[in-house]
C-alpha cells in the first residue's frame, strides 16, 4: 500500500523582490496509514508551509508531493480540488469558520463541492455530537467558546471522513483546558479509526501523545 | 458545481449583502429599462408612421428630373417625359419585386367640389392634382374588391346633359361628342395620408367633422363634382371644361398623397380628350412594391439605367431618421448599462477581497477554481436577470405613463397613434440578454482573480 504522504526533497522558496527566502529546504518525509505525525519547530521555521505543501494548496515546490500515491504536482486543478475535498480534512489554528452560517451548515461546507455525499446532513449532525456539540447544531458560531468553535471545524473536517487530517496548531488559540479536550478527541479519533494525523503544533502534550515527531528547523527536517 | 449547492450558495449571498447586490442590480435596470424604452420608443413610431404615414416597401419612379416641365410646362403644352411599357416590364423582373403599379398623371387641369352629403358642407380644392393607376391592381386590397373600375364598362343611356340621367349620375361627354352616355360617378381612391390630413387639420379649422379612417364609407355617401380642363392655373389647350361626378370609394396606400386617383381607363380617356394620343400610353410615374424594404436599393439602381429617379424619398429617409435616432438613444443606454457593469465590477471587486479567506476556505474544502468563477458569475447573472426584469416593468410602465400623457395633455394630430411604443418578445429578450451581458462583464474579471486567490496565503492570515 502507498503511504499516505510521500515528500520527496521538496523546497519552498518564498521571493519577496530581490530577496529570497529558503522556507522549506529539502524536506523528505514518509507518513505511513494510521500515524499520528506532529511536526514541531519554532514559530516561522515553515510549519504551516510545509502543510499547504502537503494538503495540495500550494503547489510552488520543488520536488515531490505525493499523497496516497498521487502526485500532487501533476493533478489539474480540479481533479485535485475534489480529491482534497474527499480525501483531506483540514484543522486551522484559527478555526475559519463563517460567522454568517450555523453550526451545521459551517459542517456542511466541504458538501457544496464536489459530488453529492449522501445523507450529508445526518453525517453533519453525528459529526457535531462526536465532537460533543449534540443539540447546539442550528447555534450561530458567534454564540459558542473557542473549543467550542474549534470543535465546529473538526467535525467540518470530519464530515466526508477523509482518511488524511492535516491540523495547524489546532490548540494554538485555545487555552491549555480546552487544548487538553481537543487532544483528547485527536486521540479517540485515532484510536477510533484509520485516520492518519499530522499536526503542526507548538503543544507539547500532542507532541508527546504523537505516535511519532518531527521537528522542523530553519526549513530542515529532524526526526527526534 | 451541482445546482442545488450553487442555489444555496446564491441565498446566503442574497442574505448576507442583499443590499450591495441590490444597488448593483439598481444600476442595470435602470441601464435596461432605458435600453428596452428607447428600442420601444423607436420600434413603436416606426410601426406609428411607417405603413400608415409612409411605406418602405414601395418606391414611386419617375422620368429623371429636368425633363420634367412640371404643371406650368404641361399647360404651355411641354411634352411629359413618358415611361414606355418596356420599362414596365423590366421593373417587374427585378429581383424581389411583388407588383409594379404604372400611373398615368392628368394631362390636364382639374378642380373639385362636394361632399356635403357626408361632411355637411361643401369642400373643395382648386387645383386637384390626380393620377390613374390600374383597377385589377389595387382590387385586392378593396371592400368589395371590383368598387373601383371604369363607369363606362356598363354604359347607360345617351344623354347630352345631366338632367336626362338618374339622380346619382351624370353625363358622361367627351369635349368633340355631340352624345354622352349616362355614367355611374367615377370611383376615386385616396390615401390614407389625405383623409388623416383632413381629420386633423382641415376638418377642426373649418368646424367640420371628422372623416376617420374607419368612416370612409361614410364619405363614400358623397359625391364631388369634378370639373376637367380647367383650375385655377389655367385652361387646357384642347377639349371644352366640363364636369363629372366622383366618388371616394377607397383608401390605398398606392393612391396620390395629395390628390385622387382614377381608374387607369378613365385617365386615358380624359388625357386623350385633352393632351392628345401620346399623353395616353406615355406612364408618368411607376410604383414598385417589393417583399422588403432591403430590396429597395435594387430596384432604383435599376431603375436609373432605365431613366428613372426616386419621386419621393420621404419612406426611407424617415425610416433612416428614427433607425438613427433610436441608435443613438441605445448609445445612451448602453452607456448607462457599461456605467452600471464598471458599478458591478466594483462591488464584486470589494465582494471578492472582503471574502477572500472564505473563497480560501472554499478551495481547501474541496471548490475548483471553476466553482469559485461559477459561483460568482452566477451571482452576477442572477443581479443582471434581476436587474433586467425590474427595468423591463420599468421601461413598459414609463411607456404607458408617456401613452397616457400623449392621450390626455397632447392635442391631435395627423397620425397620432394609440401608442409609441412596441414591446415584441424579441425586445424583451435582447434587453434582457444584454442586461446579463453587462452584469457578467463586470464581474467576469474579480470572478477571475478570486478563483486565483492563493488558499494557502489567504488562509495563513490568522
Ligand atoms: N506567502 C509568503 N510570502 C513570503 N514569505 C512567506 C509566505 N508564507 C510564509 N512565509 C515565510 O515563511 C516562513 C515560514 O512561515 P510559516 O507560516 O510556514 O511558519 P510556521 O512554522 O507556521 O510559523 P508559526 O508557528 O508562527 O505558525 C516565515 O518566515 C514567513 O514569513
Ligand atoms: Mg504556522
Amino acid at each position: 500500500m502507498d503511504p499516505v504522504v510521500e515528500c520527496r526533497a521538496v523546497s519552498r522558496v518564498f521571493t519577496d523582490g530581490a530577496e529570497r527566502r529558503v522556507v522549506l529546504d529539502d524536506v523528505s518525509l514518509t507518513v505511513q496509514a494510521g500515524e499520528m505525525l506532529t511536526i514541531v519547530g519554532a514559530s516561522g521555521s515553515g510549519k504551516s508551509t510545509l502543510l499547504a505543501a502537503l494538503g495540495g494548496l500550494d503547489r510552488d515546490y520543488t520536488g515531490e508531493v505525493r499523497l496516497f500515491g498521487r502526485d500532487l504536482a501533476k493533478e489539474p486543478d480540479p481533479a485535485l480540488s475534489r480529491f482534497r475535498g474527499r480525501s483531506v480534512g483540514f484543522v486551522f489554528q484559527s478555526f475559519h469558520l463563517l460567522p454568517h452560517l450555523t453550526a451545521i451548515e459551517n459542517v456542511l461546507v466541504p458538501a457544496l463541492f464536489g459530488d453529492a455525499i449522501d445523507d450529508a446532513e445526518r453525517h453533519a449532525a453525528e459529526a457535531l455530537a462526536r465532537v460533543g456539540l449534540g443539540g447546539r447544531e442550528h447555534d450561530r458560531t458567534e454564540a459558542l467558546s473557542g473549543g467550542q468553535r474549534q470543535r465546529v471545524a473538526i467535525a467540518r473536517a470530519l464530515l466526508a471522513k477523509p482518511p488524511l487530517l492535516l491540523c495547524d496548531e489546532p490548540t494554538g488559540n485555545l487555552d491549555s483546558e480546552t487544548a487538553a479536550s481537543i487532544l483528547a478527541l485527536f486521540l479517540e479519533l485515532h484510536r477510533a479509526g484509520d485516520t492518519t494525523f499530522v499536526i503542526a503544533t507548538h503543544d507539547e502534550h500532542i507532541a508527546e501523545a504523537a505516535s511519532r515527531a518531527v521537528v522542523l528547523r530553519e526549513g530542515r527536517l529532524q526526526e527526534t | 458545481m451541482r445546482g442545488a449547492s450553487l442555489l444555496r450558495l446564491l441565498g446566503r449571498d442574497v442574505r448576507r449583502d442583499g443590499s450591495a447586490l441590490a444597488v448593483a442590480g439598481f444600476g442595470i435596470a435602470a441601464g435596461t429599462a432605458a435600453l428596452a424604452f428607447f428600442l420601444a420608443l423607436g420600434l413603436g413610431v416606426r410601426k406609428a408612421l411607417i405603413g400608415r404615414v409612409f411605406v418602405v416597401d414601395q418606391i414611386e419612379l419617375q422620368p429623371k428630373k429636368g425633363a420634367d416641365p412640371g404643371m406650368v410646362g404641361l399647360l404651355l403644352g411641354a411634352q411629359t417625359p413618358a415611361i414606355p411599357p418596356a420599362t414596365v416590364d423590366a421593373l417587374a423582373k427585378v429581383k424581389g419585386v411583388l407588383h409594379v403599379y404604372p400611373k398615368l398623371r392628368f394631362a390636364f387641369p382639374a378642380s373639385a367640389k362636394g361632399g356635403k352629403e357626408a361632411l355637411g358642407r361643401d369642400v373643395g380644392t382648386s387645383e386637384l392634382p390626380g393620377d390613374g393607376i390600374d383597377p385589377a391592381l389595387v382590387a385586392p386590397e378593396l371592400t368589395p374588391p371590383g368598387v373601383f373600375h371604369d363607369p363606362l364598362e356598363h354604359p347607360g343611356p345617351a344623354c347630352v346633359e345631366d338632367k336626362t340621367c338618374a339622380a346619382h349620375q351624370y353625363c358622361e361627354k367627351p369635349s368633340d361628342a355631340a352624345l354622352g352616355a349616362c355614367s355611374d360617378p367615377v370611383p376615386v381612391l385616396v390615401s390614407p395620408y389625405l383623409v388623416e390630413l383632413f381629420d386633423k387639420a382641415i376638418a377642426p379649422a373649418h368646424g367640420l367633422a371628422p372623416i376617420g379612417r374607419s368612416a370612409i364609407e361614410q364619405a363614400s355617401k358623397a359625391t364631388f363634382v369634378m370639373k376637367v380642363g380647367e383650375s385655377v392655373f389655367g385652361r387646357s389647350k384642347t377639349g371644352a371644361t366640363r364636369t363629372m361626378k366622383v366618388k371616394i370609394v377607397g383608401l390605398s396606400l398606392r393612391a396620390l398623397d395629395l390628390g385622387a386617383t382614377l381608374p387607369l381607363p378613365v385617365v386615358r380617356r380624359l388625357n386623350r380628350e385633352y393632351a392628345g394620343e401620346a399623353s395616353v400610353t406615355a406612364f408618368s410615374s411607376v410604383l414598385v412594391q417589393v417583399s422588403d424594404g432591403g430590396r429597395l436599393a435594387e430596384v432604383v439602381r435599376v431603375g436609373e439605367g432605365l431613366g428613372l429617379e426616386p419621386k419621393d424619398t420621404r419612406a426611407r429617409d424617415v425610416a433612416v431618421l428614427i433607425t438613427a435616432i433610436t441608435a443613438l438613444l441605445s448609445l445612451v443606454a448602453a452607456v448607462m448599462l457599461t456605467l452600471a457593469g464598471a458599478n458591478i465590477a466594483g462591488t464584486f471587486r470589494t465582494l471578492s477581497l472582503s471574502r477572500r479567506r472564505e473563497i480560501a476556505l472554499y478551495r481547501a474544502l474541496g471548490a475548483s477554481q471553476t466553482d469559485v468563477q461559477t459561483w460568482l458569475l452566477a451571482l452576477a447573472a442572477s443581479i443582471g436577470i434581476t436587474g433586467g426584469l425590474s427595468g423591463l416593468l420599468a421601461a413598459r410602465l414609463l411607456a404607458a405613463i408617456a401613452d397616457w400623457l400623449a392621450r390626455t395633455r397632447l392635442p391631435d394630430f395627423p397620425f397620432k397613434p394609440e401608442t409609441f411604443f412596441a414591446f415584441p418578445a424579441s425586445i424583451a429578450l435582447s434587453a434582457l440578454g444584454v442586461a446579463v451581458l453587462f452584469a457578467l462583464l463586470g464581474a467576469v474579471g474579480p470572478a477571475r482573480r478570486s478563483a486565483k486567490v492563493d488558499p494557502a496565503r489567504a488562509l495563513a492570515g490568522g
